[in-house]
């Protein structure tokens, strides 16, 4: 349904992203892991074709057979919203403070034409319903502030649910709540794509929270794909030096007393980052070849791109 | 930090402009190509010329030599009067914000919000019935009118410094309140109090026009800007230019003071530093 | 062992701001009866969600406020009836790390400046030459070079800025240090960097140090023993590992469920 093809994203001859490929099927869940500065919001705000003044896409994304990249703002509107949802990490700047939750939620349906006025608010009481908010007829009428993160963040769910949506991006959509909260919300989320059939781009920082939700998962890293495959395969057993290092470097289970194993280094700035890998400099296993030339796509239970793929020595 | 200053332009053309406001205010003190207050009335409302470079005004003055001599009142309000402004109001300001909420805070802003409800001519007026006509009370009427404005913003940029986590640290360090204020919130809140300072620069002066206007601010023969831009009114239809000088020269001394302000702001952030 | 840093029954409430003239102010207690005692070189975590009133005790601990009843004792002295100026005196020995490290640097003040803060204030005699030293070896203990010294914080990373605040905060070899969410805001690949250098220095310098985290993987791998806070109020404390292992409150076990696990 969706498939993003050679997607690159340059910023005054900076690359942001570096030819990134991936597909989601009706109904499936792909997880988009990376740090900040790997360009994992870059690459949604690309497909939804909202990327900051300056950044330039080239590729293609295709949105049930159209190439959203190549349609002009006005056809974009047609989509966003209607057949792509969104959701963000901080829903009180996403929702607007001075406008009732219900009426929001109602927007969306009258702005795409799909109802009046009337059954669009007689529907968003339905959403906000299915969506877990309690008395959903008195909490129509609510402003944002009145609600906490957690139920902010259910409304964002419903606006961006009202149209049934074809694909849901969901960014970081759990990394300001609690953890009680998250895990409801995340619980949410599996319900309504099981239900409902969305494809969902899940994008997170945390592998923890991709591991929850995600069949599959793909690893960026300054701009590049590392290594995807299917995500229990890619926790168990990764090949890609950078994963490995992830894992190696989160506290799980009993580790106190041991030391954790941290990456070494800092995430260097984009015109720092070397033209091959840009792990390169971070990597034990990295060489001159690493540094030079884009490193090779290399199969096995999982995908990794990589010159020396395989098990942590 | 002076190499970096000399490189950003807003900061070279604006102290480039307000040395040479200064310089030209410094030379009318020794000298004028003629005398400011000789009254000729075979000479009135003559256009620019070789010997009246500005031409003359409704009195026959000349009006070069009553523009570089008004430069000296000129930058002495704005600088005095924003001077006693700034310094006055920074300090309630921040003294304020340290006790937000307190009787003491209430009371400070309470009386800012009293002197904004009264015009600013007004105000000053009032002040000068007191304290009786003339220049030095017509700056003290304007500074005082500048302290509310600045006790205002000071205490709002402050109580934002003040929730950040680094004054938290410089409290755990054991610094007390005025240490902190003076190491941490002053220099944070510098770039915001420049650029208000440079805008009621221009203000002061206009207020000590208004105020020349009414008598009760520079007294003549000296020559005010203020004055000689409101008294050319009433020629408007005889003598263009006798407004347009004043005007340009208002003008310049204010852009001057702005870019000069712009140009500190940027220059004092660390963030300025090399890319 | 007596301990380091100890709080007796400390209660504080705050009073919210009223929505109209005529409600009356409402009250939050966001700390109740909340006791605890941490002795040298042990690490008390500190877990809890939004408003469960944990930042709070941390302010508490370091005195920044004043509780409304109850007492905190540093090395077996109650610092709650102290003077301004006797509680400035003994602030040296206990020090904090702050969550952001992008607020808790002064923007406008040079690397050698906001490190040397907390030891201008407790050696305001030292020469510029030793105070200098202090400082470089202090960064150079958190893995930053000497040549940072007269660098602004913008020109650093997350992570590397909170090296920095954690030099600042051991400079003058504090006894506990007090570390509110240091690792929540960095990248999953430096936040081990800093767990690491903060549990280093705690070994080195026998550190007593209170962990405050919503993250219950690093406080189970950082802690000896841990509180949880809902509310306000401690609903179990013990043992890291037996808590994990055998929680006995619902919330704890609420919360251990919830918590995102990889492969188990």
């Amino acid at each position: 349904m969706l498939s993003v093809e050679h997607l690159r994203i340059t910023f005054r001859d900076l690359p942001i992203l570096r030819d990134l490929s991936f597909s989601i099927d009706r109904g499936e869940a792909l997880g988009l892991v990376g740090e900040s500065g790997s360009g994992k919001s870059m690459a949604a705000l690309a497909i939804m074709g909202l990327l900051p003044k300056g950044m330039k896409a080239s590729g293609r994304v295709m949105f049930e057979g159209e190439n959203l990249l190549a349609l002009d703002d006005a056809r974009l509107c047609t989509y966003r919203g209607r057949h792509i949802g969104m959701i963000f990490q901080e829903p009180m700047t996403a929702l607007n403070p001075v406008h009732r939750i219900g009426q929001q939620v109602a927007e969306t349906l009258v702005l795409h034409g799909l109802m009046n006025q009337s059954e669009a608010l007689r529907e968003a009481e339905r959403l906000l319903e299915r969506v877990g908010i309690d008395e959903p007829h008195r909490r129509m009428h609510s402003y944002p502030h009145e609600l906490s993160g957690g139920q902010r963040q259910r409304v964002m769910i419903a606006m961006a649910m009202a149209c049934k949506p074809g694909l849901l991006i969901a960014d970081e959509p759990t990394s300001a709540l609690d953890v009680t909260v998250q895990s409801e919300i995340l619980d949410l989320l599996q319900d309504l794509r099981l239900q409902e059939g969305m494809g969902t781009l899940f994008i997170s920082h945390d592998l923890a929270v991709i591991a929850k939700v995600a069949r599959h998962t793909l690893v960026l890293y300054g701009g590049a794909a590392m290594e995807t495959g299917d995500t229990l395969a890619l926790l168990r057993e990764p090949r890609h030096p950078y994963t490995q290092g992830l894992l190696a470097a989160l506290p799980h289970g009993r580790t106190r007393g041991t030391r954790l194993q941290p990456i070494p280094g800092f995430v260097p700035p984009a015109h720092q980052l070397a033209p091959g890998c840009p792990f390169y400099g971070r990597c034990p296993r990295g060489d001159s070849e690493c540094r030079m030339r884009p490193p090779p796509l290399t199969l096995a239970h999982t995908h990794a791109w990589c010159f020396h793929p395989g098990r942590r020595a | 930090m002076i190499h970096r200053a000399l490189r950003h332009p807003s900061f070279v053309v604006g102290l480039a402009i307000t040395l040479m406001v200064l310089l030209i205010a410094i030379l009318a003190v020794f000298w004028t190509p003629h005398d400011p207050t000789a009254i000729r009335i075979s000479a009135r409302l003559r256009p620019p010329s070789a010997t009246n470079w500005l031409g003359t005004d409704q009195f026959g003055r000349d009006v070069f030599s009553m523009l570089i001599l008004g430069a000296r009142n000129a930058l002495l309000v704005g600088i005095v009067a924003v001077g006693i402004g700034l310094s006055i109001g920074v300090a309630l300001g921040m003294v304020a914000a340290t006790g937000e909420g307190s009787l003491l805070d209430e009371g400070i802003m309470r009386v800012c919000d009293f002197t904004f409800a009264f015009p600013a001519v007004l105000t000053a007026i009032l002040i000068l019935t007191f304290l009786g006509p003339g220049l030095v009370n017509a700056i003290i009427a304007i500074g005082i009118f500048n302290i509310p404005v600045f006790a205002r913003i000071a205490r709002g940029a402050a109580l934002q410094v003040m929730a950040r986590d680094y004054i938290r640290a410089a409290r755990a360090a054991g610094r007390s309140t005025p240490g902190i204020l003076a190491r941490h919130v002053l220099p944070n809140i510098t770039g915001i109090l420049i650029v208000q300072a440079s805008v009621q620069f221009a203000l002061a002066i206009l207020a000590e026009a208004g105020l020349s206007y009414l008598g009760i601010g520079t007294q003549p023969p000296n020559p005010s800007w203020g004055r000689m831009l409101n008294d050319s009114q009433t020629f408007l239809a005889q003598a263009p230019t006798l407004a347009l000088f004043p005007g340009a020269a208002i003008a310049l001394a204010v852009l001057g003071f702005n870019m000069l302000g712009d140009g500190l702001r940027d220059v004092l952030d660390p963030k300025s530093l090399e890319r | 062992m007596i301990p380091v840093l100890e709080a007796r029954a400390l209660e504080k409430s705050y009073i919210l701001p009223r929505a109209s003239w005529l409600e009356r102010r409402a009250r939050i207690e966001a700390v109740k009866d909340v006791s605890l005692a941490v002795a040298a070189g042990e690490t008390l975590g500190i877990v809890g969600e939004s408003g469960s009133g944990k930042s709070t005790v941390a302010r508490l601990l370091m005195a920044l406020e004043k509780p409304d009843s109850g007492a905190v004792l540093w090395q077996g002295e109650d610092v709650t009836a102290l003077s301004p100026r006797q509680l400035r005196a003994r602030r040296h020995g206990i020090q904090m790390v702050f969550q952001d490290p992008y607020g808790s640097l002064d923007p406008r003040m040079r690397i050698l400046d906001t490190v040397a803060e907390p030891l201008d204030v407790a050696e305001p005699d030292l020469a510029s030459a030793e105070r200098r030293a202090r400082v470089a070896s202090m960064l150079e203990r958190v893995g930053l070079n000497a040549d940072v010294l007269t660098r602004y914080p913008h020109q650093f990373s997350g992570g590397q800025r909170q090296r920095i605040a954690i030099a600042r905060a051991l400079v003058t070899r504090p006894r506990i240090l007090v570390a509110d969410e240091p690792a929540s805001a960095l990248d999953v690949s430096i936040q081990a960097q800093i767990l690491n250098l903060l549990s280093d220095l705690k070994a080195e310098f026998g550190l007593a140090m209170v962990f405050i985290s919503h993250d219950l993987g690093i406080v189970r791998y950082l802690s000896d023993r841990m509180m949880v806070m809902q509310h306000g109020v401690v609903v179990e404390e013990g043992e890291t590992e037996r808590v994990f292992t055998a929680p006995a409150h619902p919330y704890t076990r609420a919360l251990i469920a919830a918590m995102p696990k990889l492969v188990t």
